[in-house]
């Protein structure tokens, strides 16, 4: 991360230095003239290279040879994110980004179209417990994989059940994500105790061993393969898969393996704990490095699952769905959860009790002052997303707010704030040229940019 | 769409017994209502005017209303001394929206222990001041059919209602259905040819055995089999849909088919639809975001092929907003603007029989008005006030206003 910021904050000093470095930049440079962007009076001139936008006034230079478009006077806007694109199943070690098919060019087209750029892929289902990490990616058809997925785990994904799920699949589905985070303290503790005793042991022996972590002993628990004992001898375990269940009386079986291992016998080489994905995981949302999200709708859910953050120290949540969010508003305010809203109006199939639409949901949380982005609930839908903005600003969100909530407000949502969701020097070159009025029925993108590529433009 | 035979004066006998039960009930049902029957002369100037689908919008026109009618649309209008004159300008003002097929008001929806209730009418479970009903007035929705649900091969009829839980005092629509909601382990029809059996059969006998002045207001499934009632037909497959047109369209009965959610949008395709529906109205809907781009096409095809389409919330098991929102998604995939809209306004009410009433501005009509600060079909756009009969019944404060 650091090399790259310091290349990037270097560039402009490369552009300066010689006229070749110039040349070898303007060849994938973009230039769009005549764009009216939020924030400045008079059209602007937006400068792209590499992948960013590198200059937005009305006097930004645009370097040689730079490919040109005309906005005509149009506005330019961010790409939207939908915020939450439900993709694939649902598996405690899947992620978001498993399930996407980054050659479904009519998905991905019909969403371009719109003006989407970034979608969060959630995995879908309705399920309880973990239900994977969610990933973040962006919308260019063709690209392989590798260009275009900005995070892997973005945030950890967890379900209580159906919309419709009976009080005694609730009880049963919040024990179950309980037992999964008390799994997760242990494990994170039993690394930390391994860390400590081998770094001790290596001490004893003179062993050349790797240095314990940064973070005062705690290795980097999400990813037990970049341990500095990755090349230790353990036969690697069959992978847990699922949700931890109830362990069978205490004291739990595991726990003597995960003891401290400082009671080793004088000289041994300390054991390593069984790895545990599912746990290595949560232990990253314990320590903040993730948030969790949890798909909830009834407010009996919502209060359940800030319920459970605030008991397992959890320092970010993001309730996904929350469309009785309303009658809590107060709790999220008090307790700093975020919202991602899903399908405004969800059609209902007669069966399950209708969940208690507010008129202005989104209204509501701005108004209490918490944060939340609009998304569709599914990657199909996320064509869509610009939709979920205009029936709020409809339903009375502000609609500056509403247009938002798809652009700066739902990158920061994702923790990608400072890349993501405005058209500023230093963003993601992910643009959107408007024929029309942002919150319109109609299709309104004349031309996409993602990442500096034209990936999208009306036919003639 | 109309009585082929254009006839309806030979059954002035039992239409007026149908009315004069329905009289009864819109005096009981007024006793209950919030809204005192007594309306507002007002007149309202907006910055555009939608009269009707097909009409370009008036741009800072009047609309006057008196006695809950509307008595003058356009530029010119002389605005009586002592009538106040609203200024709108920022609004656009159509015709309330009609849904044509809802719950809205009901307790329950389905009486489903016999497969053909006769005599059963919704309003024996209809509370004019359920809170669904209000925030139908908060999305614009002003007239509405309420319906039985689909259990019952016939379910009785439905009554065409204001969603201030008056009663129109038109006819009521009888309620069919065809497909697996109507099957029951525990009473006939238990499969799909005995359904089709059994609702031809009663029909057909219904239908043969009309004779002047032996109407039986209490059987409205002979109403609906002589002509007397339109219906409205829930299908649930393209072969129910067959079935349903097979029953119905030899007897010259009036019917507008639903088509549930779920129906096959392939057995829509191209020149296929006219064949299947037979030109009647049809309702789709509702659509959501995640609805399949196959099903979203349907409305234009069906437009395509000249069948008059409709939508429907289908509140309140789903939320009544989508009755906006299913005819912005039908324009996003191909529907003609004036089609949807028209379909939000007097199609809807054609097909409820109460297009003279309701679904467009026009001296004598309803004054049923919503204003938004946008184009309707925009889905950005708010609704600021909705009004039924010349009342306001829903406003939105401006900002720094207070609430009236």
């Amino acid at each position: 991360m650091t090399p790259t910021r310091a290349l990037l904050l270097a560039l402009p000093t490369l552009l300066l230095a010689g006229g070749l470095a110039a040349q070898e930049d303007a060849r994938g440079a973009l230039v769009i003239t005549n764009a009216r962007v939020a924030g400045h009076e008079r059209p602007v001139t937006i400068v792209v290279a590499g992948g960013k936008v590198r200059a937005v006034g009305p006097d930004a230079r645009p370097p040689r040879g730079a490919t040109r478009l005309d906005a005509r006077g149009a506005a330019v806007v961010p790409g939207r994110i939908d915020a939450w694109a439900g993709v694939g199943g649902a598996d405690a070690l899947g992620r978001g980004v498993d399930g996407f098919d980054p050659h479904d060019r009519h998905a991905i087209e019909e969403a371009l179209r719109n003006g989407v750029t970034t979608v969060f892929l959630s995995p879908r289902g309705g399920g309880a417990g973990v239900l994977g990490a969610g990933s973040v990616v962006k919308l260019r058809p063709g690209a392989p994989l590798k260009d275009v997925v900005v995070a892997e785990e973005a945030a950890v994904v967890a379900g209580v059940g159906e919309l419709d799920a009976g009080p005694l699949a609730r009880v049963s589905a919040w024990g179950d994500l309980r037992r999964a985070f008390d799994a997760a303290r242990r494990y994170r503790d039993a690394v930390a105790d391994y860390d400590e005793a081998l770094a001790k042991w290596a001490a004893e022996v003179g062993a050349d061993t790797a240095p314990v972590d940064s973070r005062g002993g705690v290795a980097p628990v999400g990813s037990p393969s970049r341990a500095p004992t990755a090349a230790e001898p353990d036969p690697p375990r069959p992978r847990r898969r699922g949700p931890p269940r109830p362990e069978p009386g205490p004291p739990p079986p595991t726990a003597p393996a995960q003891q401290p291992q400082g009671e080793a016998k004088k000289g041994e080489r300390p054991r390593r704990p069984n790895p545990d994905r599912v746990a290595a995981l949560l232990a990253r949302v314990l320590e903040g490095e993730l948030p969790l999200r949890v798909r909830a709708q009834r407010a009996e859910d919502i209060v359940a699952a800030v319920e459970l953050a605030r008991e397992q120290g959890v320092p970010s949540l993001i309730i996904e769905g929350g469309l009785e969010a309303h009658r809590v508003v107060d709790l999220l305010a008090a307790r700093e959860a975020k919202v991602v809203l899903g399908d405004p109006l969800p059609p209902g199939d007669g069966r399950a009790r209708p969940p208690a639409l507010a008129i202005d949901l989104a209204g509501a949380l701005e108004a209490r002052g918490v944060p939340f982005a609009l998304g569709t609930g599914d990657l199909a839908a996320s064509r869509f997303v610009e939709l979920a903005a205009a029936l709020a600003a409809g339903q009375g969100l502000d609609r500056g707010v509403a247009e938002a909530a798809i652009t700066a407000r739902a990158a920061e949502l994702l923790g990608l704030g400072e890349r993501l969701g405005r058209v500023a020097p230093g963003y993601d070159a992910d643009l959107v040229v408007l024929s029309r009025d942002p919150l319109a029925t109609a299709p309104a993108a004349e031309v996409v940019v993602v990442d500096g590529h034209i990936v999208w433009r009306r036919a003639p | 769409m109309r009585h082929p035979n254009g006839v309806r004066t030979e059954l002035s006998v039992a239409s007026g017994k149908v009315r004069g039960m329905r009289t009864a009930l819109v005096v009981a049902l007024l006793a209950l209502t919030p809204w005192p029957a007594a309306a507002q002369d007002v007149a309202i100037r907006a910055g555009h005017v939608l009269t009707a689908a097909d009409a370009p919008p008036l741009v800072d026109a009047v609309v006057l209303v008196r006695g809950g009618k509307v008595v003058a649309v356009g530029h010119t209008i002389e605005v009586p001394l002592g009538v106040p004159l609203l200024e709108r300008p920022g609004a656009w003002l159509v015709p309330g929206f009609v849904d044509p097929c809802t719950g809205l008001g009901l307790r329950e929806r389905d009486e489903v222990a016999l497969a053909l209730d006769r005599d059963l009418t919704v309003e024996g479970a209809l509370d004019p001041e359920h809170r669904d009903l209000a925030r139908a007035r908060a999305a614009g929705v002003t007239t509405v059919l309420v319906t039985p649900g689909d259990g019952s091969l016939f379910g009785g009829a439905g009554v065409v209602l204001k969603t201030t839980g008056v009663p129109l005092g038109v006819d009521p629509v009888a309620k069919l259905a065809l497909g697996p909601s109507v099957l029951r382990g525990d009473r006939p029809p238990t499969a799909r040819s005995g359904a089709v059996a059994l609702l031809r059969r009663a029909i057909t006998e219904a239908h043969q055995a009309r004779e002047p002045g032996t109407f039986d207001p209490s059987d409205l499934l002979a109403a609906f089999a002589r002509g007397d009632l339109a219906g409205l037909f829930t299908v649930a497959t393209p072969v129910d849909l067959d079935q349903a047109r097979g029953i119905t369209l030899p007897l010259g009965l009036r019917v507008t088919y639903r088509l549930a959610a779920g129906f096959d949008p392939s057995a829509l395709d191209a020149e296929q639809a006219r064949d299947l529906v037979g030109g009647a109205p049809t309702i789709v809907g509702p659509f959501g975001l995640t609805t399949p781009e196959r099903a979203l096409r349907v409305p234009a095809r069906l437009a395509a092929a000249g069948v008059p389409v409709l939508f429907t919330s289908q509140a309140p098991d789903g939320p009544v907003e989508g009755l906006r929102l299913t005819a912005a998604l039908a324009v996003r995939y191909g529907l003609a603007p004036e089609r949807a809209l028209d379909a939000l306004g007097r199609g809807a009410a054609r097909a409820l029989g109460a297009d003279e009433r309701v679904g467009t501005l026009a001296p004598g009509k309803d004054a049923d008005l919503v204003l938004l600060d946008g184009p309707p079909l925009d889905l950005s756009s708010r609704v600021l006030e909705t009004w039924v009969l010349g009342r306001r019944v829903h406003r939105v404060a401006a900002a720094g206003e207070e609430r009236p």
